[in-house]
C-alpha cells in the first residue's frame, strides 16, 4: 500500500548535513548522495526533521487556500492553538471575524468538539471493556508512531475518531441544518498546527474518507488573519467551547478534562517513546488514560505554529482560565443521545504498518538478523551518522537489507576488494573452523596454518590455476581426487559445503597425504560471505 | 538460528523489563506471528523479573529458530525449596517493597507455563534456578 | 534486489540482457559449478554464479527458471552460448571477481543463499 505523507524535502536546499536523520523517531531518513532521502512508509509526519533543519529544506505539504473555493460553503475549523498565536488583546471572537473577512463562509470552534470527546471518553470508560492504560487518539503523529513502532500497543488507543474528525462532522451537520437548498457542497478546512494532521486528513486510519476536506497551514493563515484583525470587529459563535476544551491546545489539557487523577500527560515525541517503552515493559497499569502529544508543549508547539510555544502556552492558559465554566459547553444529553449511535467510534481498526520487517520470510529475516549482528560487531558504535544512517545498528541493517552500500563507515577498517588473496587479520584454519562452526573431518598439521585467502570452485582445473598455499578451498566435491589437488596446490584445508559427506576413500587419502578436511551444512555462497567478513575485518 | 544473551542483575529495577521488550521488538522485526511474539515476550519478561526479584544474578538466553523460540534463564541465587508450591498461582515470597512497584503477584511462573509449549524448571537450594521455556509457531 | 544493483556491486558487465535490467529481481544466490547442484537448488529468483560458461549452464538455468547467470573472472562464453541465452530470455553478466569474492560481495549486500539444507541454517529446536 502506498502511504501518503505530508513532510517533503526541497532537494535544492538540502546539503546532506545529517541533522535530521538523528532526530527522526522512526529512523525514516538516510543521507545518500549528499542529501536526505525519506523512507515514505516509515514517516509519521511528526515534523522533527524540520525543526532541526538549518537549511529549511523540509516543508509540509498543506492545501493551497484556493481549495476552499471549490465549495459553495467553506467552514474553517479553528483549533484552540490558533487563538494562542495572537496577542492577549485578541479574543477568539476577533479571530472568527477576521477569518470571515479572509473568505470563509463560517467558522467552527474545534475545541467545542473536544468537549464532546471528553464526554464521550467518560462514557466509553464507563460502558465498555478496555485495557489500561488507554491512549488518546487525538495526536495523529502518535497514532502513526504506534502503527510503525509499537503495533502491540494499538489496542490501547481509545477506538474513537480524532476530535478534528468529530468537529468536522458536527460542523457539517450544523451547516446542513441551516443551509438553503441552493448550497450543494459544504467544505470543512482545518487550520493545522502540524503536518501529521494533513496526512491524517488525506489518509485517515481505518480507511474511511475524512470529514475534513482540506488542511491549511497555520503559519500561512496566520499572516492573512493578522492583516484582517480589527479590534472593533468581533463575532460570537454559539457553539464556543469553555476553558476545558480550549485547554486541549497545551499538553495536559485533555488529560485534565477527564476529571480523574489516574491520568498521565506526556509531550515531545522522544518523551512519548520513553512512556510507550514503559507500557511495553508492562508498567503503568495503574494509569487509566495517557495523553500523548508528539510536539513539545502540545499542539501549541506544532511545527507549523508561529508563536514561541512557551508564550503560546501562557496565552492558552489565560484564555482557558478566563472562560472556565462549571459545566462543558456540549450538553450531556447530546452526547448521551449520539454516543450509542456510534457517532464517535472509529469505523475500522487501526492496522499496524509492518515496515520494520527485515525480510518477507522468517528464515530470511533470521538469516539477515544474524548477519546484521555480525556486521554490528565490526562497527564502532559511535552512532555518528557520517555514513548517512542514524545509528550503527540501522546502518548494519541497511547494508544487510541491501539498502545501503557497504564501506561507508569512516571508522571501520575498509575491506579491500582489489585482491581476494590479501589478508587483513591473522587467523588459523582451526580458529576459523571454530568460529564458523565447521566440523573437522580430517585433522592435520595444516589446520594450524594461517589462512591467507580462499578459493571457491567445484572445477578441479580452476582450483589448480587459482588456489595457493595457505588458502581454504570451498567446494561441494567429495571424491578422492580433491585430495590430490589440495596437496599439489598446498591449500590449508578443503571445506566441503552444503552438508555433503566426504567419501571414505577421500578421508583415508587425506589422512595419508596430510590434507585437512572440514565439513559444513552451509552453502558455498554463505561460507564465502562469512569467510570474507572475518578475513577482511 | 540466532542466540541472544542478556545479563540480569538482582534488584536492578531500573533496567527490569528490558529483556522482554527487546525480545518482543526483535521477534516483531523478524516477522513472527503476533501471538507467538507475545507469548515469548511474556515468558522472557517473567523470567527476567524472577532473577531481578529473587536471585543475585543470572542470564537469560534467547535462541530464535524459524520454528519457534527457546528461552533459558539461569541464575545464581537462593533457589526454590518447593517448586510445586512456587508454581501455584498467587504464591509469592517477594518482599513488600517489590509489591509497591507492581511486581510479586505470584503469577510469574504460572504465566510462563501458560505461555510455553514446553516448560522445564529445576532448582537447587543455595545454588540457583534454571527455567526453560519453548514457544512454538503454529 | 534488482539486477542493476547486482551489476553495480560486482562491477559486472551485462553481455546478454533484457532492455530493463532494473526489472529483473534477484532474491537468492547459488555459487557452484556442478549441474546437478544447480538443478537441485536454483529457483526462479536465483542468480547462478559460476566459472562454467557452457551452453549446458544456460539450459539448466532455463529448466529451473533462473533469471540470470553470472560468469566469474571475466570468463567470456562462446557466441553460441550468448545467443542461446538471449533466445531464452536469460540474462548473462560477467564479473572480474572470482567466485569467492563475488559471493562475499553479494552476501554482504544481503542476498540469501539458494541452498537451505535441512531448513534454516541447519539449526533445529530440541523439544
Ligand atoms: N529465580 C528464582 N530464584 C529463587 N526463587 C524464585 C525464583 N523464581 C521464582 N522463585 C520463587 O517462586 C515464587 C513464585 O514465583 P512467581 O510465580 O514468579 O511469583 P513472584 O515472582 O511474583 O513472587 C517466588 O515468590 C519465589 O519464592
Ligand atoms: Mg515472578
Amino acid at each position: 500500500m502506498q502511504y501518503y505523507h505530508s513532510v517533503r524535502l526541497d532537494v535544492s536546499r538540502c546539503i546532506g548535513c545529517t541533522r535530521c536523520i538523528k532526530v527522526c523517531p522512526t529512523e525514516a531518513i538516510r543521507v545518500t548522495g549528499r542529501r536526505s532521502v525519506i523512507m515514505e512508509d516509515r514517516c509519521i509526519d511528526c515534523g522533527e526533521c524540520f525543526r532541526v533543519c538549518h537549511q529549511h529544506a523540509w516543508y509540509a505539504m498543506a492545501d493551497p487556500l484556493e481549495r476552499k473555493d471549490d465549495f459553495d460553503i467553506s467552514i474553517a475549523l479553528v483549533p484552540p492553538s490558533f487563538y494562542a498565536q495572537f496577542g492577549p488583546e485578541v479574543e477568539p471572537e476577533h479571530v472568527v471575524s477576521a477569518l470571515k473577512s479572509v473568505g470563509f463562509t463560517d467558522v467552527f470552534d474545534a475545541a467545542y468538539a473536544k468537549e464532546a470527546m471528553t464526554r464521550a471518553y467518560r462514557m466509553f470508560m464507563k460502558t465498555e471493556k478496555w485495557e489500561a492504560p488507554l491512549i488518546s487518539p487525538a495526536c495523529p503523529a502518535v497514532v502513526r508512531l504506534l502503527q510503525v513502532s509499537y503495533p502491540d500497543l494499538l489496542g490501547h488507543i481509545v477506538p474513537m475518531d480524532s476530535p478534528i474528525e468529530i468537529a468536522a462532522k458536527m460542523a457539517k451537520q450544523e451547516s446542513d441544518a441551516w443551509s438553503d437548498c441552493s448550497f450543494r457542497r459544504v467544505g470543512c478546512f482545518f487550520i493545522t498546527p502540524c503536518p501529521a494532521r494533513v496526512t491524517a486528513i488525506k489518509q485517515p486510519v481505518g480507511g474511511r474518507r475524512s470529514y475534513v476536506d482540506g488542511a491549511f497551514s497555520m503559519s500561512d493563515i496566520f499572516g492573512l488573519v493578522l492583516k484582517k484583525l480589527d479590534p472593533r470587529k468581533s463575532e460570537k459563535i454559539d457553539k464556543m467551547a469553555t476553558g476545558s476544551g480550549i485547554s486541549w491546545a497545551r499538553s495536559g489539557g485533555e488529560a485534565l478534562s477527564l476529571g480523574t487523577k489516574k491520568v498521565l500527560a506526556v509531550d515531545g515525541i522522544h518523551a512519548v517513546i520513553t512512556v510507550l517503552h514503559e507500557i511495553e515493559r508492562g508498567k503503568l497499569r495503574d494509569i487509566e488514560f495517557i495523553e500523548a502529544r508528539a510536539c513539545t508543549g502540545g499542539c501549541i508547539g506544532g511545527p507549523l505554529t508561529v508563536e514561541n510555544p512557551f508564550i503560546a502556552r501562557v496565552r492558552n492558559r489565560m484564555l482557558s482560565e478566563h472562560r472556565r465554566a462549571k459545566s462543558l459547553a456540549v450538553p450531556v444529553e447530546w452526547v448521551e443521545e449520539n454516543y450509542p449511535k456510534g457517532y464517535f467510534h472509529l469505523a475500522g481498526t487501526i492496522p499496524p504498518r509492518d515496515v520494520l520487517r527485515m525480510d518477507s520470510t522468517i528464515e530470511g529475516a533470521l538469516d539477515r538478523f544474524e548477519r546484521m549482528e555480525a556486521l554490528l560487531q565490526e562497527l564502532p558504535g559511535y552512532d555518528c551518522g557520517a555514513c548517512g544512517s542514524p545509528t550503527c545498528r540501522t546502518y548494519a541493517q541497511d547494508v544487510i537489507c541491501g539498502q545501503a552500500a557497504e564501506g561507508r563507515c569512516a571508522f571501520q577498517s575498509q575491506a579491500d576488494s582489489s585482491d581476494s588473496g590479501e589478508r587483513k587479520i591473522r587467523i588459523t584454519c582451526r580458529q576459523l573452523a571454530e568460529r564458523l562452526g565447521f566440523e573437522i573431518a580430517v585433522d592435520s598439521e595444516s589446520l594450524d596454518d594461517e589462512v591467507n585467502g580462499c578459493c571457491c570452485s567445484d572445477m578441479l582445473s580452476d582450483v589448480m590455476a587459482t588456489a595457493r598455499r595457505g588458502y581454504i578451498w570451498v567446494t561441494v566435491q567429495t571424491h578422492p581426487n580433491i585430495v590430490a589437488v589440495a596437496s599439489v596446490t598446498g591449500v590449508s584445508a578443503i571445506l566441503i559445503t552444503s552438508d555433503r559427506k566426504p567419501e571414505d576413500r577421500t578421508l583415508v587419502s587425506a589422512r595419508t597425504h596430510g590434507v585437512s578436511i572440514l565439513v559444513t551444512t552451509k552453502s558455498s555462497f554463505e561460507v564465502a560471505g562469512r569467510l570474507w567478513s572475518i578475513l577482511n575485518q | 538460528m540466532t542466540t541472544l544473551t542478556f545479563r540480569v542483575r538482582g534488584m536492578d529495577f531500573s533496567n527490569a523489563g528490558e529483556v522482554g521488550a527487546k525480545v518482543k521488538r526483535i521477534l516483531h522485526q523478524i516477522g513472527f506471528e503476533r501471538e507467538v511474539t507475545r507469548r515469548a515476550a511474556v515468558a522472557a519478561y517473567e523470567m527476567e523479573l524472577n532473577i531481578v526479584i529473587h536471585a543475585y544474578e543470572g542470564e537469560v538466553k534467547v535462541r530464535i529458530f524459524d520454528t519457534g523460540v527457546e528461552i533459558i534463564a539461569e541464575d545464581r541465587g537462593p533457589g526454590i525449596p518447593d517448586i510445586e508450591l512456587a508454581m501455584q498461582e498467587g504464591y509469592s515470597t517477594a518482599p513488600p517493597e517489590v509489591w509497591k512497584m507492581g511486581f510479586g503477584a505470584g503469577m510469574g511462573l504460572p504465566n510462563i507455563r501458560k505461555c510455553s509449549d514446553i516448560f522445564e524448571i529445576s532448582s537447587e537450594v543455595g545454588k540457583g534456578t534454571y527455567v526453560r521455556s519453548v514457544v512454538l509457531r503454529g | 534486489m534488482d539486477l542493476l544493483s547486482i551489476i553495480n556491486i560486482l562491477d559486472a558487465e551485462a553481455i546478454a540482457a533484457p532492455p530493463r535490467p532494473g526489472l529483473v529481481q534477484i532474491g537468492s544466490v547459488f555459487v557452484g559449478d556442478l549441474m546437478s547442484d544447480v538443478l537441485s537448488h536454483a529457483g526462479p529468483d536465483t542468480l547462478i554464479v559460476t566459472a562454467l560458461c557452457t551452453s549446458q549452464l544456460v539450459r539448466v538455468a532455463e529448466v529451473v527458471d533462473a533469471p540470470a547467470v553470472c560468469f566469474v573472472q571475466n570468463k567470456m562464453p562462446q557466441q553460441s552460448v550468448l545467443e542461446l541465452a538471449r533466445s531464452k530470455g536469460i540474462v548473462i553478466i560477467v564479473t572480474p571477481y572470482c567466485a569467492y569474492q563475488s559471493s562475499a560481495l553479494l552476501y554482504r549486500a544481503g542476498l540469501h543463499s539458494a541452498v537451505r539444507p535441512g531448513g534454516y541454517n541447519g539449526g533445529y529446536l530440541e523439544i
